[in-house]
C-alpha cells in the first residue's frame, strides 16, 4: 500500500512540476512556434491539437524509453546524445501511424477528415521532442517520464488556452499597429511567464 | 534609391518580401519561427553563435536533400520525412560541433536538438510547389541569414542588459536588467525587437508606396 502511494505521489509530483514550474510554454518555450502558427490557422482546433499532443507525448515517451537502452546495448552508448533526436522522430512516426490507423477504424470518415489536420500537426512538435529529450537527459524512470510527459502536455494545453483567450481579447484597435500580432502575444506570454516564475520562485537549468 | 526602383518594388511587393528574408520577412521577428532557442538559450553572444552555427549546417543541407527526395511525396509523408532527414543531418552537425567546440555545445541543453523539428528547418514540407536545388540553396541561405541576424541581435541585447557585457567584454559594471537572462525576459525582449522591426518594415513599405505613386504621377 505504501509503495503504491509512493508511486502515485512520484507520478503526480512530476506531472505537477511539468505543468507549473517547468511549463512547456511559459518556462521552456517548447512548441511555441507551432503554437503561434496554430493560433493563426483556422483549420486547427486547439483542443483537438492538444488532445492529440498528449497521446503522442505519452506514446513517444514510452517508445523512446524502451528503444534507447537498445541503442546503448548495440555499442552506440557514446553516440547516445547525438542519435537521440533521430530516435525521437522515429518514435513520433510510429505513434502517428498507430493513432491514424486506430482513428480511421474508430471514427467516421467526416470526423476523420476534421481531425486529420490537428492530429498531423500535433504528432511532431517542440513540446514532444523537448520533453522526451529532457526526460532522457535527466535520466528519469518510466513512471517519471510518463508523469512528466503528461504534465507537459496538460501544461501546454493550459498555456495555449490562456494564450488563445488572451490573443482574442488583445486583438483590438488600441494596440499600436506595429505591436499587433506576434509582438503583443509575446508580451502577454512574457507577463504570464513572469507570474509563473513568481509563483514557483526559480528559473530552469537548460 | 532610384525612383524606378521604388516603382519596381511596389509592383512586385510580395515577391520582394519573399526574397528579403533578412529584413522584410525575417523568420524570427516577422514569422515567429525558432522562438524557443532564442527566447530561452539566446542569453549571450557565445550561445547565439552556437545556435547560428547549428542552423547554418542544418537548414540548407536539410532543405536541399528533401527537395531532391520528396518531389513526389504527399504532405503526411513529408511531415515525418523532413524531420527525419533533419535529425540525421543534425546527428553529424551535433557530433562535429561537440568534437571541435567542446562541451559548451552541451550547455545549450535541449535547445540545439529541438532545432530538428523547428518550423524554421522543416516548415517547407507544407509547400506543394516543387523546389529546385538551386532555389533550395538560395532560400536556405537567406533563411539562415535572417535567423542569424535576429538571433545575434537578441543575444547582444540580452547579454548587455543581463550581465553588462558583450561577447564577454565588460562594458558596464552593473546588471541593467537581470530579468533579461530568464525566459520571461527573453519573451519581452524578442517582442519589443519584433515590434520595432515590424514598425521599420511598415515604414519602409509606406515609403515605397508613396515614392512609387509619386513617380507614377510625374511620369
Amino acid at each position: 500500500m505504501n509503495d503504491i502511494l509512493k508511486i502515485l505521489v512520484e507520478f503526480f509530483a512530476y506531472s505537477l512540476i511539468a505543468i507549473g514550474a517547468q511549463n512547456a510554454i511559459f518556462t521552456r518555450a517548447l512548441g511555441l512556434s507551432s503554437g503561434m502558427r496554430m493560433l493563426n490557422d483556422p483549420r486547427k482546433n486547439t483542443l483537438y491539437f492538444c488532445g492529440a499532443l498528449t497521446v503522442f507525448q505519452l506514446m513517444t515517451s514510452i517508445i523512446v524509453y524502451f528503444v534507447m537502452p537498445l541503442v546503448t546495448a548495440a555499442g552506440f552508448a557514446h553516440l547516445r546524445r547525438f542519435v537521440l533526436p533521430t530516435v525521437i522522430v522515429m518514435a513520433c512516426t510510429v505513434s502517428y501511424v498507430i493513432v491514424i490507423g486506430l482513428l480511421s477504424v474508430i471514427v467516421s470518415k467526416e470526423r476523420f477528415k476534421e481531425l486529420l489536420q490537428s492530429v498531423t500537426s500535433a504528432s511532431i512538435t517542440g513540446t514532444i521532442v523537448g520533453t522526451v529529450l529532457l526526460t532522457n537527459y535527466q535520466g528519469m524512470t518510466l513512471l517519471q517520464s510518463i508523469g512528466f510527459g503528461l504534465g507537459s502536455s496538460v501544461g501546454y494545453l493550459f498555456a495555449m488556452l490562456l494564450i488563445t483567450e488572451g490573443d482574442r481579447k488583445i486583438a483590438h484597435d488600441r494596440v499600436p499597429e506595429s505591436l499587433r500580432g506576434l509582438p503583443i502575444t509575446l508580451v502577454y506570454i512574457s507577463v504570464l511567464a513572469l507570474a509563473v516564475y513568481g509563483l514557483t520562485g526559480h528559473a530552469i537549468a537548460l | 534609391m532610384k525612383n524606378k526602383d521604388y516603382s519596381y518594388l511596389y509592383a512586385n511587393w510580395d515577391d520582394t518580401v519573399r526574397r528579403r528574408k533578412v529584413t522584410l520577412s525575417n523568420p524570427v521577428f516577422m514569422k515567429g519561427l525558432a522562438l524557443a532557442p532564442i527566447v530561452v538559450a539566446g542569453t549571450s553572444v557565445h550561445n547565439g553563435l552556437l545556435l547560428c552555427i547549428a542552423v547554418f549546417f542544418l537548414l540548407t543541407p536539410t532543405r536541399v536533400i528533401t527537395s531532391i527526395i520528396t518531389r513526389r511525396m504527399s504532405v503526411p509523408f513529408k511531415t515525418f520525412f523532413y524531420p527525419f532527414v533533419s535529425a540525421i543531418v543534425f546527428a553529424f552537425v551535433y557530433y562535429y560541433m561537440y568534437r571541435y567546440l567542446g562541451t559548451s555545445v552541451l550547455m545549450l541543453g535541449v535547445y540545439l536538438p529541438i532545432l530538428v523539428i523547428d518550423p524554421l528547418i522543416v516548415k517547407n514540407f507544407e509547400k506543394t510547389r516543387k523546389e529546385s536545388v538551386l532555389y533550395s540553396i538560395i532560400n536556405g541561405l537567406r533563411n539562415t541569414m535572417g535567423f542569424a541576424v535576429a538571433c545575434m541581435t537578441v543575444c547582444v541585447i540580452r547579454e548587455f542588459l543581463a550581465f553588462g557585457t558583450i561577447g564577454g567584454i565588460k562594458l558596464v559594471g552593473v546588471s541593467l536588467l537581470p530579468m533579461a537572462q530568464y525566459s520571461f525576459g527573453g519573451f519581452l525582449i524578442v517582442a519589443l525587437v519584433a515590434g520595432l522591426w515590424s514598425a521599420a518594415v511598415k515604414n519602409y513599405k509606406y515609403r515605397v508606396e508613396v515614392e512609387a505613386l509619386h513617380n507614377e504621377r510625374h511620369s
